[in-house]
């Protein structure tokens, strides 16, 4: 038995496609972080299976940046995260509302 | 690959180092001085951005990609970075009256704007998949975190929050759409990815397609994606919403001529069909939730995606005639925006008071000479004789025309008619008799001759648009 | 028997990564989530390792497992967050289109990962007996240090902006004791 590229695809997209249900169904704000962190590890294994595939390294440079980006973004939700809590003394997206809708 | 050239390519870049450098003395400044910082601060940044402005006219364009085909630095991109530091210029003109008015400034905001746009000046001119993501997230970022840096008000890091989930999801779904385009070609160059995407599966790279362009779409506000839109803006401290109004708009849009004119070049029968349906929708969203708004900032933000909406037309029609018209009314939406919130600060009373189209009455009488100039924007915005927001929706509806789209040109011109009832609103509270409360005149200059001056260029490029045509269409993507 | 190795391993680490994924999403004390998520970069991180990407499986751990993960979990101790009632507390509506959502996605992509006709990319003759002799950091750094020299000077950009971002919402946080929600 063969491991093909498909194989790898098919793992990111279920991955992917948790981590998207992650965002739209929970509502504290870190685990909707997570979730993202989580779909931008799906997107990682995409590119580090097509550039091993085609016998590049271009895609894990790619995936390097990718963490780079993946730790500046938890970094700066983390501190948003963190002064809505000091305002409303919670997390949760749902309250968000005090904008009129 | 020749990379001792590295440092002789530097000079194509003086216009972003300078950038760098300004907003960098501007941080150690910070850092070191107690009294007065945020002044100083403040005014190493506006220096720092007409530095950058005038090195940019002094900067060699080169048709050719440097740093081993990581960016290039045309006209195309020249343009744009005009608008992007005009954007900033007036931002942070703004900014004096806001902050001084409202109070708790901080000063690091000054730099992270100048950072801003030193990554959307990067991201216009990259033509690399990995350069473009870089850049482009840098200035997302720094979106998220000035719109919840005004930390008194809970709005603002609401505001943040929202901004922060839905684009960070976004731009997930678009790097994954970026993954498939490298693994269907195994390249990162634009112009190689443009050569070697039609040998590829059209299902699969379609899917690639639509992902890429949902962060895209995400970051221009087009209707579904503009939910975020309404909320961030009011939020956000007014003087930020110029700049997430017009700069990174502009940036995300330049972005995607880029990407139609090389990487999904081969697939224009396809992408035509998604722009000229998100441009329908987007402009009829926009403008019919806009006249039920009684919260300028709102309505304002209603009307920017609506503006968002014409431009698609262009894109729909993509040809010669509508890259012009496309450029064209990005750098008169780039005045028409910003005169629109520098009203907002004018009439602004502390904590989000003052934003309601009540609190507008009686500025005529007040203000008569910005009130004039506003009459001149509000009927720019709708697209009125003799202003250059009719010549921008003529050449854009020309541009439809030309390509057939002619129920596209009619739905635009439908829809400024639409725009015409809340734009009114606002010019008709401006002129009732009397105001209810007095207003602060505090660093009102800035606020009143940036008006001004948005409104002179909207009247010059109204009534002698040929000169401006003539500059744009000499540097327009070829 | 050295065939059926690479893809048990695939399919053991696999199954670990998806079943810690979905817990990530469904448990409802984040701590939790916090933990299997750890467990599922780990277990990407061995994805990695087959896929012959041993520089990428090793940055994996680090930043992901080590890094942002440690940071998130100490928000979360700091905030002192309690489990919630229910993971699902949205509208109906929001619930149905996320469902939606979720299956159209994994539908989109699945059909077409599996009906496309290969992938048809270039290849960089970077084999895994190349690698093999020169190891793959060294291949790595090359290409990031002349090719993409560009992008990387951009990514100090973006860590300073990150770094500044994070103070200035940080700094001056005065810790309140008795504040209601939504007050001023």
């Amino acid at each position: 038995m063969e491991l093909t590229i498909n194989h790898y695809l098919v793992l990111s997209a279920i991955l992917f496609s948790i981590g998207t249900a992650g965002v739209l169904i929970r509502r504290t704000g870190i685990v909707i972080l997570m979730s993202i962190e989580l779909m931008l590890n799906a997107v990682n294994i995409t590119l580090v299976a097509f550039s091993r595939y085609q016998q590049q390294v271009t895609g894990e440079i790619l995936v390097f940046f990718v963490m780079a980006v993946a730790a500046a973004e938890a970094a700066v939700g983390l501190a948003i995260l963190v002064v809505v809590y000091h305002h409303k003394k919670s997390v949760d997206v749902d309250e968000i509302n005090s904008l009129r809708r | 690959m020749n990379f001792s050239s590295y440092y002789a390519q530097l000079k194509y870049l003086a216009p972003e180092l300078s950038l760098v450098v300004f907003s960098i003395v501007a941080l150690c400044v910070h850092m070191f001085s107690k009294k007065e910082a945020n002044k100083i601060v403040k005014f190493a940044a506006i220096t720092g951005l007409i530095a950058s402005l005038i090195i940019l006219f002094d900067t060699p364009l080169s048709n050719n990609p440097l740093y081993s085909g990581s960016i290039i630095i045309d006209g195309f991109s020249f343009f744009f970075k005009i608008i992007f530091l005009l954007s900033g210029i007036m931002t942070i003109m703004l900014c004096y009256r806001f902050y001084n008015f409202e109070g708790s400034e901080i000063g690091e905001i000054y730099y992270l704007i100048l950072f801003a746009i030193v990554g959307m000046m990067f991201t216009v001119s990259s033509v690399d998949l990995i350069t473009f993501y870089v850049s482009f997230e840098t200035f997302a970022i720094i979106s998220y975190l000035l719109a919840g840096a005004f930390k008194k008000d809970l709005r603002s890091a609401e505001a943040g929050v929202k901004y922060f989930i839905l684009g960070i999801l976004s731009s997930a779904i678009m790097l994954l759409g970026m993954a498939f385009v490298y693994g269907l070609t195994g390249e990162t160059n634009f112009y190689k990815i443009s050569s070697a995407l039609p040998q590829a599966d059209l299902t699969l790279a379609l899917v690639s397609m639509a992902f890429f362009f949902v962060g895209l779409f995400f970051k221009i506000a087009l209707v579904p994606f503009h939910m975020w839109t309404p909320d961030v803006y009011e939020g956000t401290p007014t003087p930020i919403v110029v700049l997430f109004s017009t700069a990174p708009k502009a940036a995300t849009f330049a972005v995607l001529a880029r990407l139609i004119m090389t990487v999904f070049s081969g697939y224009q029968f396809q992408w035509s069909i998604i722009f000229t349906f998100i441009a329908v929708v987007t402009m009829f969203w926009g403008n019919l939730a806009a006249l039920i708004q009684n919260n300028v900032k709102r309505m304002m933000a209603f009307s920017s995606i609506a503006h968002a909406g014409y431009i698609m037309i262009g894109f729909a029609a993509w040809g010669t005639l509508s890259i012009t018209a496309i450029m064209f009314y990005l750098i008169v939406y780039l005045f028409m925006n910003t005169a629109a919130f520098a009203l907002i600060i004018l009439v602004q009373k502390k904590m989000g008071f003052g934003e309601n189209v009540d609190d507008l009455k009686g500025l005529a009488r007040r203000y008569p000479m910005v009130a004039g100039c506003i009459i001149v924007v509000l009927l720019s915005l709708t697209g009125m004789p003799p202003t250059a927001g009719f010549i921008g929706k003529y050449y854009i509806f020309t541009a439809a025309v030309e390509k057939g789209f002619y129920l596209l040109a009619v739905a635009g011109a439908l829809n400024s008619v639409i725009s015409l009832f809340y734009y009114f609103r606002i010019g008709k509270a401006m002129f009732m008799e009397t105001g209810t409360e007095e207003l602060s005149d505090k660093n009102i200059s800035f606020v009143k001759s940036v008006i001004v001056a948005c409104s002179i260029f909207i009247l010059y490029a109204g009534i002698f648009p040929s000169k401006l045509t003539e500059f744009i269409s000499s540097i327009a993507i070829k | 028997m050295e065939s059926l190795i690479k893809p048990a391993a695939f399919y053991f680490f696999s199954a670990v990564a998806v079943v810690t994924a979905i817990m990530v999403i469904v448990k409802r004390n984040p701590v939790t989530s916090g933990i299997n998520l750890v467990l599922t970069f780990c277990s990407i991180s061995a994805i990695y390792v087959l896929l012959n990407s041993q520089f990428i499986a090793v940055i994996q751990v680090l930043v992901y497992a080590g890094a942002i993960m440690v940071l998130i979990i100490f928000v979360i101790m700091l905030l002192n967050l309690r489990p919630v009632e229910s993971i699902m507390d949205k509208s109906t509506g929001v619930r149905i289109a996320a469902i939606f959502v979720f299956v159209t996605a994994l539908g989109v992509s699945l059909a077409a990962i599996l009906t496309s006709g290969g992938i048809s990319g270039r290849s960089g003759g970077i084999t895994d007996e190349f690698l093999a002799k020169t190891g793959t950091i060294q291949v790595i750094s090359r290409s990031l240090f002349s090719e993409y020299l560009l992008p990387f000077e951009l990514t100090s950009l973006l860590l300073t902006v990150a770094i500044i971002g994070v103070v200035i919402l940080a700094k001056g946080m005065k810790v309140r004791k008795k504040t209601g929600p939504g007050s001023e």
